[in-house]
């Protein structure tokens, strides 16, 4: 679960000390509740074949997953927002199912952390 | 305390951005669109803006140019990830201050926010008169201290100003940043021999071995050499340092926005974006930084 490849606790605990848990505590609680909502976008685009929500969606994905630690989303959102942007449709889908694993993944942890 | 007015469309993004720049004393406040970060600008503008470029609605982009034209005098810090570098690119070509990387802002967010408004602080303050100048040629020598930096880039600012009539302020900032990172550049990577990579390991290792250095008569007693030449016509900045210098080519090109996201690199992208010529020696221990003065109005004297 908290393997380096998948989520930098470092990372986490870093930032904690820097802005203290209460703030903390509301980023990680705002990063959960949007996660899905992105992910979400990012099918919805795919849908409907627009692939710039795609690329949007993920871009914000990389950069919250990144800030939080949560390593293996960012490079896969990452990889989707490139592929979205260079208009690969096909290649899309499972990427994005995995990425949806990977954030399972986080989410699992971050309830087990509260 | 100083406000900063933080634009950005992801709630959790917004909220960390907000705690680390509160963790650093600043007041945050916080914008989720562009056009709302106009609407509070509009009721208090504040000192500064640290704004993403990637939004729905009014883009990091088009927000620079607005702030550049209702606000002059507020620098904002771009927040760029991988994929935004053209934006970004442009947005520092039409008149943002800085930028930080947002896999950087634990490390370098608060510290750019404090150089940023040091230097345009300074730039509001510093407003003598230097009399029946032509042409000047100012030394320093300096050690290897930060700290030395923002009054010399505010003295530099207000001569510019009192000789240069109708100034772009924006301009003027910009000279001051390409100034500054300059310098810093020169008194930790050059004489210090601290490498800008170890900042990709994180703040802290970067930041002990300054301490480090500080400490090693070999390192600190090196100096930096700061030759300033003002004409009419332009600005000529030499900064020599004395260490061993580096291989000039050996840098990833500072001007393609694709070179932005490398932390290393960040110095010499906005003194490449910045200033109209630049200038390494051989050896890699000096830099020149031209800015020419011919589209502005002649001079006042």
């Amino acid at each position: 679960l908290t393997d380096p490849d998948s989520f930098d606790e470092t990372a986490l605990t870093r930032l904690q000390e820097m802005v203290g848990a209460d703030v903390m505590k509301e980023v990680v609680e705002l990063y959960r509740e949007h996660t899905p909502q992105r992910i979400e976008a990012a099918r919805e685009g795919l849908r409907s074949g627009v692939l710039e929500h795609v690329a949007r969606a993920m871009h914000t994905l990389k950069s919250s997953a990144a800030m939080i630690g949560a390593s293996r989303v960012e490079t896969l959102a990452s990889r989707l927002e490139q592929l979205a942007t260079q208009g690969r449709s096909e290649t899309l889908a499972p990427q994005l199912d995995e990425l949806e694993t990977a954030a399972a993944r986080v989410e699992s942890y971050l309830r087990a952390r509260e | 305390m100083a406000r900063v007015l933080v634009v950005e469309d992801s709630p959790d993004q917004a909220r960390l951005i907000a705690g680390l720049l509160e963790s650093g004393g600043f007041t945050a406040e916080i914008a989720p669109t562009g056009e709302r970060a106009i609407e509070a600008m509009a009721k208090s503008p504040p000192d500064l803006v640290v704004t993403d470029l990637i939004m729905p609605g009014i883009n990091g982009l088009e927000l620079v140019e607005r702030i550049k034209e209702r606000y002059p005098h507020v620098p904002v810090i771009l927040m760029t990830a991988f994929g935004s570098g053209e934006i970004a690119a442009r947005a520092l070509q039409n008149g943002a201050a800085s930028y930080v990387p947002k896999r950087r802002l634990h490390d370098e967010l608060v510290s750019t926010v404090r150089e940023t408004l040091s230097v345009a602080h300074a730039r509001r303050e510093e407003r003598r008169i230097i009399d029946y100048l032509q042409d000047s040629e100012h030394r320093f020598v300096l050690e290897n201290d930060p700290n030395l930096v923002p009054p010399l880039v505010a003295w530099l600012q207000g001569t510019i100003r009192s000789r240069i009539e109708r100034f772009d302020d924006t301009e003027l900032m910009q000279i001051g940043i390409a100034l500054h990172e300059a310098l810093i550049n020169a008194m930790h990577h050059g004489n210090l021999e601290v490498s800008s990579e170890l900042r990709d390991a994180g703040g802290e290792v970067y930041r002990e071995l300054i301490e480090q250095r500080l400490k090693d008569a070999g390192y600190r007693d090196r100096r930096v050499f700061l030759t300033v030449n003002l004409s009419a016509s332009e600005l000529v900045c030499v900064i020599r340092d004395e260490g061993p210098g580096f291989d000039p080519r050996s840098v990833a090109d500072p001007t393609a926005p694709q070179n932005l996201e490398k932390v290393s690199g960040r110095g010499l992208y906005l003194i490449w974006t910045f200033m109209d010529r630049v200038a390494h020696n051989e050896t890699g221990n000096q830099i020149t930084l031209v800015k020419q003065f011919e589209k502005h109005v002649e001079a006042v004297h």
